[in-house]
């Protein structure tokens, strides 16, 4: 299993779960079974086009994973982290 | 080469300039722009001194690396004793006047006396001019650049001036350069308009002096990939500063109509991707890749047609928010008349929105006002006080004077309306769900602010281990770090942390975009060790660039301290501890400071910085950071220069 981890102001969409398990080869297979579970997430984590919001970075296993973040592959145990640039200037 | 550039004492009151070498000792311990600049405060002036009169000093000082082969390399400091709160005055500008400054044979200036007319500046070929400018006395801030250019008959000059704000002594005029680039905060162009200094231009010829070129020229290659290519820079390429407005407003985390409410809402005109519609072109500043400033015509309304640049975060905030107005077009003439009349945003839309509140409640009326409604969102009055506070006109005249002055003014308890640190108005985000930006601002050295010492990425949710990294760097630190920025735990030690991060940056002279203030995979320590060895030749480690951070931040300290501050003034007004935000995502709705807490976050902010319980830097951190020259009149923190 792979973990994902919410951020904070995406948990009003994801029921307050603060992380959540799914399986998935690529990062984008396991955010596509994140949004799947919870739907209001699709527009905060995905542009129109398909591709990594540009107000979300991914971090696979603690590092950043951009560029071509959803291809990227995993494998059990792996954790990703969605990340908001809400920087709060 | 780069570290033979010379510190010039301008007396206007004299007409003496006198030039003095910058030992090495001094730039190991401060190493320039920001850091150099508070020293030669500290020094030059005697405690007490009246900020607006002839012995407060008008610096300016340009960052080690500035011009150099190192990407972002634009960055200026100017300083004094600030006439908008009595503390340190100091703000930061890009653009190419600093460069052009090193490039006539100058890192600092240090300008006191008051000339009898209206003068300004020209540097070049190492020489200083002192010249006429009376016929430039009464222009705006983009005319009297132009003006000089076309008197020396040189289209490359770069200049630094003021509008007339500053000639007007608002207290919160500010320095300007190029189209929008400003030295926004702390006041200091009233001080150049008490000095009857309209301007400081300069024109280099002289080589830096690259210590090592090819080698410096292959590694900012490194610098400028390892920024370009972080997904933050993408962002801000495309939106500029906008799209953190509009985040950090869908969150709830923007103040509004004053500080009542905590998010803009039917703010879909101003949102980052409606500026975006209207940008003809981004714009950047010397030797930066990411260009984050926008180019705009205005297009409806008066000002149709008129030519800015901007509008940063700041600029939707002060003039969107704050003050309740929805029109993108009012955020842009606003922007646009700040920049004409060399007035800090920030600043300007806190004084009106705080006016509005003052007439919601009665406390202002229209007969003080002289007939102008202060409605929220009334988008005609907005654009007329900018007006009426440059020119000091009417309620503009009370306005254009300090918040605590104002208040003092107006009188009838207006004061506890007022949303400021150490008098100088927030901006406009609402720190109340995130203890470690409201500390950030409850400390910093020159009043309410994120610049000084802001954790922005405290808001990101970073994975734990990378928060460590980041502030385990160069020292080491096993505390207490979370990623959840309700918290407050370890948040004093990231305040600590970023206030060295960001004075380190302003004494090298690199914009903080290409710094952790955006983003975790941005340059530190190590490739700042890398940039100043190559480019300078001066071999520090990270650890001493960061104590020359430290030591310039403490300098600021005890700047403050002999000017008056005391642990009372590190704190936030009342309404942080005692009004809930009322909007915004669940996870930011309903929080507000508490007081206990926040008390403990600031001793323990104090213990990080080796300062007493008071907020006084300790004997031994002094000893530490060789400021222990310090004599018992407080006057003297070394006898470098």
């Amino acid at each position: 299993m792979i973990t994902i981890h919410i951020p904070l102001i995406l948990r009003h969409l994801s029921d307050d779960a603060e992380t959540f398990q799914v399986e998935g080869s690529t990062v984008g297979q396991c955010l596509e079974e994140l949004v799947k579970a919870f739907p209001g997430m699709q527009a905060s984590i995905f542009s129109k086009k398909g591709e990594i919001h540009h107000l979300i970075e991914i971090f696979l296993n603690s590092k950043t994973a951009h560029p071509d973040e959803l291809r990227r592959p995993t494998v059990d145990g792996d954790e990703i982290h969605v990340v908001t640039l809400l920087s709060g200037g | 080469m780069s570290l033979s550039r010379k510190i010039a004492f301008v007396d206007l009151t004299t007409g003496k300039i006198e030039t003095k070498p910058i030992s090495k000792e001094l730039r190991r311990k401060f190493l320039g722009g920001r850091g150099l600049d508070m020293y030669l405060l500290y020094k030059h002036t005697k405690p007490g001194v009246d900020p607006l009169g002839p012995d407060n000093v008008a610096l300016i000082s340009a960052g080690l690396l500035v011009g150099t082969l190192a990407s972002a390399s634009s960055r200026t400091h100017v300083g004094g004793k600030s006439p908008l709160t009595g503390y340190v005055g100091s703000a930061n500008v890009g653009g190419f006047f600093g460069p052009e400054m090193r490039l006539a044979g100058f890192d600092h200036l240090v300008i006191r006396g008051k000339a009898e007319k209206p003068v300004y500046l020209y540097l070049h070929d190492d020489e200083i001019e002192i010249r006429d400018a009376e016929h430039l006395w009464g222009t705006d801030t983009r005319d009297v650049q132009d003006l000089i250019r076309q008197e020396l008959a040189d289209d490359d000059i770069q200049s630094l001036c003021i509008g007339q704000a500053g000639e007007n002594l608002v207290k919160y005029a500010c320095i300007r350069t190029s189209i929008k680039n400003a030295a926004g905060r702390t006041g200091i162009g009233a001080i150049w308009g008490s000095k009857n200094l309209k301007a400081v231009a300069a024109k280099g010829m002289r080589d830096i002096g690259i210590a090592q070129p090819k080698e410096a020229l292959a590694y900012n290659k490194e610098i400028i990939n390892q920024v370009t290519s972080a997904k933050v820079s993408k962002t801000m390429q495309k939106l500029g500063t906008p799209f953190i407005w509009g985040v950090t407003n869908s969150t709830g985390l923007v103040r509004t109509r004053n500080f009542q409410l905590n998010q803009l809402v039917n703010a879909d005109d101003i949102e980052p991707e409606s500026i975006e519609e209207d940008l003809v072109g981004t714009a950047g500043c010397f030797a930066c890749q990411v260009h984050c400033r926008g180019k705009y015509f205005i297009k409806e309304g008066p000002y149709k047609g008129t030519y800015d640049e901007g509008p940063e975060y700041t600029s939707q905030g002060a003039f969107g928010a704050e003050v309740g107005c929805t029109s993108k077009n009012t955020v842009l003439v606003c922007n646009h008349l700040v920049n004409y009349y060399g007035m800090d945003n920030l600043e300007t839309g806190s004084m009106i929105s705080w006016a509005m509140e003052l007439f919601e409640k009665g406390i202002l009326t229209l007969e003080d006002t002289g007939g102008l409604d202060l409605t929220w969102g009334n988008d005609e009055t907005v654009i007329e006080l900018v007006h009426k506070i440059a020119k000091r006109e009417g309620i503009g005249d009370i306005l254009a004077d300090s918040p605590l002055e104002a208040a003092a003014r107006i009188g009838k308890d207006s004061e506890r309306y007022l949303v400021h640190v150490k008098g100088m108005s927030n901006l406009h985000s609402d720190e109340r769900p995130t203890p470690a930006l409201a500390l950030n601002i409850a400390v910093s050295s020159r009043g309410s602010d994120h610049l000084r010492g802001r954790p922005a990425i405290d808001l990101y949710h970073l994975p734990e281990k990378v928060l460590r990294q980041i502030y385990s760097n160069p020292i080491p630190y096993d505390g207490p770090l979370t990623s959840d920025y309700r918290d407050y735990e370890g948040k004093p030690w990231q305040v600590m942390w970023q206030e060295h991060l960001y004075s380190t940056v302003d004494c090298l002279g690199i914009c903080k975009y290409h710094t952790v203030f955006l983003g975790p995979n941005m340059p530190a320590y190590e490739e700042w060790a890398n940039l100043i060895r190559l480019n300078t030749g001066l071999e520090l480690t990270p650890e001493e660039i960061y104590r020359a951070g430290e030591r310039g931040y403490t300098l600021e300290r005890l700047f403050n301290i002999r000017e008056g501050m005391t642990r009372e003034d590190d704190k936030l007004v009342d309404r942080y501890h005692d009004e809930p935000t009322p909007l915004g995502l669940p996870v930011v709705r309903g929080r507000f400071i508490d007081r206990d807490k926040f008390k403990i976050m600031v001793d323990e902010y104090y213990a990080h910085h080796e300062w007493d319980e008071n907020g006084v830097p300790t004997r031994e951190k002094l000893e530490a950071l060789s400021l222990n020259t310090l004599d018992k009149s407080g006057s003297e923190p070394s006898n470098l220069v």
